[in-house]
C-alpha cells in the first residue's frame, strides 16, 4: 500500500483523505507542525495571550476549514489560519485598537517590560569590561579582536564574560 | 543565568548570552531558536544588550540574492557578515521565521 504524504506524488490522494478527516493525516500533520505553530505564536503573542489557546483554536479551524483546502502546500495554508485566529484574538482583546491595515504576523513588543528593565538595570550596574565584551561579540569581533581592543588575552575576555553572566 | 528585579518578581533566561563564541556557530543556535518558544525574549534581549536604538534594516537588504537560498537549506546558506547582520537587526529574526514558516519551501 502506498501511504501518500502531502509531499508525495501521491498529494491530491493525500487532500482527499485530509478533507475527509482522515485521523492518521492529522496525526501525522500535528506531529510535523504543532512545535512550529507553537513557535510562530510564542514570537508574536502579546503576554496575555495564551499559546495553548491560540495553537488549539489554529487546529479546530484546520480541522473545520479542511474542504477549502484543496491543492498546494499545506503549510502556508496553516499560518494564513493561525494568523486569522490571532487576528480574531486581538479583536477581542482590543477592539477599537486595531488598524485596518493589521499585520497579526508582525509582534508586537512591549514597551514595559519588566524583565527587560531588570536586565538593562544588571548591564548597567555590572563592573568592569563585561558590557563591551557581550556588546562586541554580539556585533560579530571575534576574541582576537577583542583581546586586541582592550589588551587582554582570550582567558581573561572568557573569564570576563563568565563572571558578567554570574 | 537569570535577571531577577528587585522583589524577585520577575526571572528571565538570559539567552542572548548564550550566543555561541564561533560565528559559525551561529546559524545552527540561531535556528534552533527559530523553532522555539523564547525568540521573542532573544530578540528583545539582543537589543538591549546592543544598548542602541533598533536601525531598522529590511529583510531584502539582509538577505540580499540568498532568499531563495535561505528557504532552501535554513540560515546556514548567509555568509558571516549576514548572520551578524541579522544578530545585530534580531527582529528580522522574527521576520525570517514568518518567511520560512509561510513558504511552501522544503527547509
Amino acid at each position: 500500500m502506498i501511504v501518500a504524504t502531502e509531499e508525495s506524488e501521491n498529494q491530491a490522494e493525500w487532500i482527499a483523505r485530509f478533507q475527509a478527516g482522515d485521523s492518521v493525516v492529522f496525526a501525522d500533520l500535528y506531529a510535523k507542525y504543532a512545535n512550529d505553530l507553537f513557535a510562530y505564536f510564542a514570537a508574536r503573542k502579546p503576554t496575555r495571550f495564551s499559546i495553548e489557546d491560540l495553537s488549539q483554536a489554529t487546529w479546530t479551524k484546520i480541522w473545520r476549514y479542511r474542504t477549502n483546502f484543496t491543492y498546494g502546500a499545506f503549510r502556508p495554508w496553516m499560518y494564513k489560519i493561525a494568523n486569522s485566529v490571532l487576528t480574531d484574538h486581538w479583536r477581542r482583546k482590543l477592539p477599537n485598537l486595531l488598524a485596518e491595515n493589521f499585520d497579526p504576523s508582525e509582534p508586537t513588543y512591549d514597551q514595559d517590560d519588566s524583565r527587560l528593565d531588570a536586565l538593562r538595570e544588571c548591564l548597567e550596574n555590572v563592573e568592569g569590561t563585561f558590557v563591551e565584551v557581550v556588546r562586541g561579540r554580539v556585533n560579530g569581533l571575534s576574541t582576537e579582536s577583542l583581546c586586541e581592543q582592550y589588551q587582554v588575552n582570550a582567558k581573561t575576555i572568557a573569564t570576563r564574560i563568565h563572571r558578567g553572566k554570574q | 543565568m537569570t535577571a531577577r528585579t528587585r522583589g524577585a518578581q520577575t526571572v528571565m533566561n538570559l539567552i542572548a548570552l548564550e550566543l555561541p563564541d564561533v560565528i559559525t556557530d551561529w546559524p545552527a543556535w540561531l535556528e534552533s531558536h527559530l523553532v522555539g518558544v523564547h525568540l521573542r525574549d532573544l530578540v528583545q534581549q539582543l537589543e538591549v544588550i546592543q544598548g542602541t536604538p533598533y536601525q531598522p534594516m529590511t529583510l531584502d537588504a539582509a538577505l540580499a540574492n540568498k532568499r531563495d537560498s535561505v528557504l532552501l537549506n535554513g540560515l546556514k546558506a548567509l555568509d558571516e557578515q549576514q548572520i551578524v547582520a541579522l544578530v545585530r537587526s534580531p527582529r528580522l529574526l522574527i521576520e525570517i521565521q514568518r518567511l520560512i514558516f509561510e513558504s511552501g519551501g522544503e527547509y
